[in-house]
């Protein structure tokens, strides 16, 4: 039986789609959901408010408590390199892409004006074949949406 | 030289590891203030593959002490490598033993040393030149650099020299005021190293390593016949190494421009007074000497920077012919000689010269004391000295710069002088330990400094507290080389980041008039001047100051960047101060923004810049009145009925104005009263917990996990109501024992830290308010009279008799009063909880022997101490010896003790006529197990010593002097895992091995913390730590296994936070225990990167996890035929993964190595797994016939 379909313009061997789950964290993972038959993984979000929580944190931490008592000025070796950007991500993109075949849809929860537009164009440029957008607006609270 | 010199902006102590680093091959160190940065710049660097001159990538190497350190890089010297390490202090006490061996053995080596005080009648952390006087007899060479160029430079020199000479250096610069002082510096680069190091002498160094290949024995044990004349073997070497030095200087210059002498005069050519000194001094006394000079005066310093080999004709050639008088200065002391080092050295030599007719006449010569541990140095100080030579006959062994009014000693000065320049901006700035002042200075500096051809100048002062302390940041900016080594007392601009500051410190009190005021405060700008106290205005109004104000916390905030203003002051500080043109200044600060934040994330860097672009709507002139009009004075120091000692000198001291105490106000021998804490109000927290006593299910558990002892429960009769404030809060006791008592839960409001720890932990729910328990944080400023005022009614009703409390339980045991209060431990802390539970359990029999570490700090350090008396006037007894010694030294005391203890049983047992059989028979009978027997044994020993006073004779009067250790007495031993696991692991070791009734406190927070977050044996895998910046690659030493292992030895494992009750039992345990007992008692801290405030979950995950393992070993189990371990943990039932998540400490693993983290995280669980199922078979294994 043919089950081929087209979705966002690209052609899937059939219409299952895996959808975003913390399933598609791992590559193994999705190796496993491509030779289980799904036609293309959506993976699993970025979300734009998690990074800047880690950065805050991070931050927070490395900072709370120096410059106060003379002979503990800071508490934690400076690290030389944070990854806290989308870095991790994008690479999980760009592996994904050549583990597999099918289809690699990248999913974005962004909180702000600018930010839905730079992580776009980032996860278009690491390979990802297309964008789940997860946007909302909530009614009841105006201020509670997501730019 | 073409190209431009390169310069940077930063401290001695990166200065000098740049050089370290790029000239060593191993490192090895152990941390010690003012040094440590030296260490951990090399462990940062190496982490990141730095390559030294030689493209090798240094070893760095931590070890478990000074000691250990110094053995290392012995052994590293003789197989050939170029070794380093960086020191002071005690840590530079500990390797003179090795340092006689590296230089008996003519190894070149450079060990650099922040000097520091020595611990005598107390411990410093501050500069002077006591550490490496000590040195003085080991052989290696002491040279001295004055300021942070020199530092740099001397630490190139020093290796050139030593490579040459074969004679090892200790190159030394003053802790603190260079260590820690930024300046902008002329940088030697790698190009210019490799020029200067003779590659040949490291390849000779090499060739002399022990090799197989071609071996040699070292280390003999010589004899009477031969030991004296291999001892003088040296004498060519020493003899040649002056002049060797001074040839590395001389090339020095050639290649950097830069030229030092060995021994550098400066000052008139025909100066007839003249001051020898070295280090930062000689820059104070080299720009006073400019001043004068310029006026007519003739005057000269001469800088001595190789003090050791002195090589007298080179120093004798130094000085000016037609010197007359000469006072030489020793940032020492030297108690019972008759001078100090440098003086006795300068005399000798100028003897020689008269000897050997290189002088004609031997001036006058005095030797003075200055800035030990330091103590300000100024040029009011230098003229001071200089007037004093001026004298027919100048007193001798004076000192200079504090009041001696008890031998007189002190010389008089004039503390108006002033040099300070008229084309150099002077900025001070007052800010809250952590809110980002400290860091935005100097950035500031290096703005400046790498910007524009100004000078830079950043020292910074902190004080005494882990928390809500203050900062003090002097900056100088300047056309030509700032030379002052001492602090801006004559600031152009003040600013004041705190809004409390204002009302508690005349911080205007350095403003210079005509010059601007800064303020940080919650006032706008037409409520600010009102609300300022009416010593500020005064100055404002007397000083014609410039008054700004900016709300700088509502900025951070509305930015996202919760209480760090240092943004936001910082561009303030730009704007107003000129000191660039304000659109490049504000360029200048993005762009370091970008530089510093930038791998912080884009938010982060973005949050920033938003806070630079939104300050200056912000910032407000405020229009000056002609006249004062406040009448609001500034809060005193010390709270209401202070004793006199506390007033009069703690007071001061609290009041920044400790340097005004005379000689005669200090304690001759070290010993402080307890019982001080009390008078420090500090008025911290802008929230305290406030109880609901219709929700409290009083089980006690906001008392326990108090840090401050600032929540407290009473339990007393209803009648003492009678007098009680109106809003002062008690309700109906719950426990059956206490039937129809009252029962209270009072908190202190000028003592919270506001850390909100209580709240967390409280288990009760209130059913009609949801999210709010029986305690719940609340704004203070409008609650704060009131509850004072209960507070101190609370502080008055009577403690409940300990015979009543039943001990074992929390609900009833915190009501013991607390003996431990108030100390200056951070908000939050993890350790203190435990320290007052010792004091509430045992705290009146108690005498504690603590190490070198937090717990000496929030428990000793000047001002006020937390320890404190009951109403009969006993509490705890404490003291600090050192790092390495506690263990012996709380068995010192144990051992001395009993001896006592002994000695008034024999006596009583001869007087036992005189003063009753009955009552002798009753007081060595006694068990003393309870607080009952306790109380009795104390009547038995009070009608005792009635008794002997009675009787008329010499025995009685020996055991009257003996007779309280008949009270039963709690020795406590108490450190943290610094101490425990690494540096005082030996004494630890010895004592556990013992039969002695010690009980020692691990108060294991996994980390050096006091020096900042230094890995120790007890940091656990996959934590990240100052020398693990990579995770920690190997398991936390058990050091619980190893005690056991004795199988005489009362081990406890505990963790308050998890199990609270545990604790207790374990506790009362261990005390109980007629032998050595070890309880390692997990603390939560700072340094592990955690919401201070929800600690206690943190704490109960590290349990669930199997992270932290809960027991305890009682060898009395064994002699019951039972098995001496029990494991308390339940098996876990969360994977670790889930505690180490909640922890900066590991999470920050994963943002910073990935692979690591999940390699280690994988290793942390497999750890976790071995321990449980090994516990569980220890606990569980059948006994032997021996009951083991």
């Amino acid at each position: 039986m043919d089950l081929t379909t087209t979705y966002l313009g690209l052609s899937l061997r059939s219409p299952l789609v895996a959808s975003a789950s913390p399933y598609s964290e791992k590559l193994d993972m999705i190796k496993r959901m491509e030779d289980a038959g799904a036609a293309a993984v959506v993976l699993n979000s970025l979300f734009e408010e998690q990074l800047r929580l880690e950065q805050e944190a991070i931050e927070h931490h490395l900072t709370y408590g120096t410059e106060s008592f003379a002979e503990a000025l800071t508490y934690f070796p400076e690290p030389e390199n944070l990854h806290v950007g989308p870095e991790s991500y994008l690479e999980h993109i760009r592996r994904a892409k050549e583990a597999v075949d099918i289809p690699i849809i990248a999913s974005l929860n962004a909180t702000s004006i600018g930010g839905w537009t730079r992580f776009a164009r980032q996860m278009q440029d690491a390979g990802a074949d297309a964008l789940e957008l997860n946007i909302y607006a909530i009614p009841t609270d105006l201020h509670l949406n997501c730019c | 030289m073409n190209s431009p010199v390169p310069i940077k902006t930063l401290d001695a102590n990166e200065a000098v590891a740049r050089i370290a680093y790029a000239l060593n091959e191993v490192i090895a160190i152990y941390p010690i203030t003012p040094s440590s940065p030296m260490g951990e710049w090399a462990d940062a660097w190496a982490a990141t593959n730095e390559p030294n001159l030689w493209g090798l990538v240094p070893n760095v190497v931590e070890m478990q002490s000074e000691g250990g350190a110094a053995g290392v890089v012995h052994g590293a010297l003789q197989t050939g490598s170029l070794t380093t390490t960086f020191t002071a202090s005690q840590g530079l006490l500990l390797m003179l033993p090795n340092m006689y061996k590296i230089a008996g053995e003519l190894t070149p080596a450079v060990f650099h040393v922040a000097a520091r005080s020595l611990a005598a009648q107390g411990l410093s952390i501050f500069g002077d030149h006591s550490d490496v006087m000590s040195a003085r007899m080991t052989g290696w060479a002491l040279l001295a650099s004055a300021s942070v160029q020199e530092a740099q430079d001397m630490a190139v020199i020093a290796q050139m020299a030593s490579l040459e000479s074969r004679i090892p250096f200790v190159h030394f610069f003053d802790g603190f005021r260079t260590s820690h002082e930024v300046a902008k510096i002329a940088v030697v680069t790698y190009d210019q190293m490799r020029e200067l190091i003779d590659f040949n002498r490291v390849l000779e160094h090499r060739a002399r390593a022990m090799s197989p290949d071609h071996p040699v024995l070292r280390g003999t044990a010589q004899n009477p016949d031969v030991y004296f004349q291999a001892r003088e073997t040296v004498n060519p070497y020493y003899a040649a190494c002056p002049v060797i030095v001074q040839n590395a200087m001389d090339r020095f210059a050639e290649v950097t421009g830069r030229q030092y002498q060995i021994y550098e005069y400066y000052g008139a050519p025909d100066a007839e007074r003249v001051i020898v000194l070295m280090g930062s001094g000689a820059e104070t006394a080299h720009e006073t000497v400019d001043y004068l000079t310029q006026r007519g005066e003739k005057v000269g310093i001469l800088k001595v920077r190789l003090y050791r080999p002195l090589e007298v004709r080179h120093f004798l050639q130094a000085l000016p012919a037609s010197v007359r008088a000469i006072a030489v200065l020793d940032r020492t002391k030297e108690p019972g000689s008759p001078g100090e080092p440098l003086y006795l050295d300068v005399v000798s030599a100028l003897f020689e010269g008269l000897s050997s007719g290189a002088v004609d006449a031997l001036p006058t010569m005095v030797g003075g004391r200055y800035g030990l541990s330091s103590k300000e140095f100024t040029p009011a100080m230098v003229k001071g000295v200089f007037d004093h030579l001026d004298q027919p006959q100048p007193r001798n062994h004076f000192t200079v710069g504090i009041m001696d009014d008890v031998t007189y000693s002190s010389i008089g000065y004039d503390p108006d002088f002033s040099i300070e320049p008229e084309n150099v901006v002077r900025a001070l700035f007052y800010g809250l330990g952590s809110d980002g002042t400290v860091g935005a200075n100097k950035n500031s500096i290096k703005i400046i400094g790498e910007n524009t051809p100004n000078y830079a100048q950043g020292y910074f002062v902190y004080d005494s507290k882990k928390s809500g302390s203050m900062t003090t940041s002097h900056l100088r900016f300047g056309p030509q080389p700032i030379r002052s080594a001492y602090l801006v007392t004559r600031a152009n601009f003040v600013a004041c980041h705190q809004q409390t500051f204002i009302e508690r410190y005349n911080i205007l009190e350095f403003a210079e008039p005509g010059g601007v005021f800064l303020l940080n405060t919650y006032f706008g700008p037409d409520e600010a001047w009102d609300n300022l106290p009416q010593g500020i205005q005064q100055q404002i109004v007397e000083k014609r100051l410039r008054f700004y104000v900016i709300d700088a916390f509502k900025v951070a905030s509305e930015n996202g960047m919760r209480n760090r203003i240092n943004t936001v002051m910082q561009t303030c500080f730009f704007a107003i101060s000129g000191v660039l043109p304000r659109e490049q200044a504000l360029e200048e600060i993005k762009q370091s923004i970008r530089d510093t934040y930038g791998k912080k994330g884009d938010h982060i860097v973005q949050m920033n810049l938003n806070a630079v672009d939104n300050t200056l709507a912000n910032l407000y002139e405020v229009a000056v009145p002609e006249a004062v009009t406040s009448t609001l004075s500034f809060m005193p120091p010390v709270s209401g009925n202070a004793p006199a000692f506390v007033r009069d000198v703690l007071g001061p001291i609290i009041a920044q104005r400790g340097d005004d105490l005379p000689v005669s106000a200090l304690p001759i021998d070290g010993t402080f009263p307890t019982a001080t804490a009390q008078y420090e109000k500090r008025n911290l927290a802008l929230e305290i917990p406030v109880w609901d006593p219709e929700v409290c299910i009083q089980c006690g558990k906001c008392a326990m996990v108090c840090p401050h002892a600032v929540i407290r429960i009473k339990v007393y009769d209803e009648a003492a109501l009678a007098t009680a404030p109106q809003t002062f809060k008690a309700t109906a006791v719950r426990d059956r024992d206490w039937q129809g008592m009252q029962y209270t839960i009072q908190v202190s409001p000028d003592d919270c830290t506001a850390c909100g720890i209580c709240v967390d932990v409280c288990p009760a729910k209130n059913k009609s308010a949801a999210g709010r328990k029986a305690i719940n944080m609340e704004a203070q400023p409008p609650i704060r009279a009131q509850e004072n005022e209960n507070w101190d009614f609370f502080l008055s009703l009577p403690e409940m008799d300990r015979r009543q409390i039943k001990v074992n339980s929390i609900r009833q045991q915190q009501v013991q009063q607390p003996l431990f209060e108030f100390s200056g431990a951070c908000a939050g802390c993890g350790e203190t909880p435990y320290v007052k539970l010792v004091s509430q359990l045992f705290g009146d029999r108690t005498i504690i022997a603590n190490a070198t570490g937090c717990s000496s700090i929030y428990g000793g350090n000047l001002p006020t101490t937390p320890y404190t008396v009951n109403a009969e006037g006993r509490g705890p007894t404490w003291s600090n010896s050192l790092f390495e010694d506690n263990a012996e030294f709380g068995l010192g005391m144990r051992v001395s003790i009993d001896a006592q203890i002994q000695q008034a049983r024999v006596l009583l047992q001869q007087l036992a006529g005189e003063v009753g059989e009955t009552l002798v028979t009753d007081i060595l009978q006694a068990e003393q197990r309870s607080e009952a027997d306790l109380y009795d044994q104390r009547e038995r020993v009070a009608l005792l010593k009635k008794r002997l006073a009675e009787l008329d004779s010499a025995v009685a009067a020996e055991l009257l002097s003996l007779a309280d250790n008949l009270v039963k007495r709690s020795v406590w031993i108490v450190g943290g895992d610094g101490w425990a696991y690494d540096i005082g692991f030996g004494g630890l070791d010895h004592v556990l091995a013992s039969q002695y009734d010690v009980n020692i406190l691990v108060l294991d927070t996994e980390i050096y913390s006091n020096t900042g977050g230094q890995m120790s044996k007890s940091t656990p895998l996959a934590a990240v730590a100052k020398f693990a910046a990579g995770g920690k690659r190997t398991a936390k030493k058990d050091l619980g296994l190893m005690a056991m292992s004795y199988g005489s030895a009362y081990v406890g494992r505990v963790a308050m936070g998890a199990r609270d009750e545990h604790t207790l039992r374990t506790f009362l345990e261990a005390e109980a225990y007629p032998g050595p007992s070890l309880i390692i008692a997990y603390s939560h801290c700072i340094s592990h990167g955690i919401d201070m405030t929800t600690a206690n979950q943190n704490q109960k995950m590290l349990v669930d996890t199997g992270q932290w393992l809960l027991y305890r070993y009682n060898p009395l189990l064994a002699n019951e035929g039972q098995n001496p371990l029990q494991l308390d943990s339940r098996p876990p039932k969360a994977r670790v993964e889930e505690f180490l998540k909640m922890e900066n400490r590991f999470r920050m693993l994963t943002k910073s190595d990935p692979e690591a983290a999940e390699q280690l995280f994988k290793a942390a669980q497999e750890d976790v797994d071995f321990r449980w199922s090994f516990y569980q078979y220890l606990a569980e294994r059948p006994l032997g016939s021996n009951g083991h």
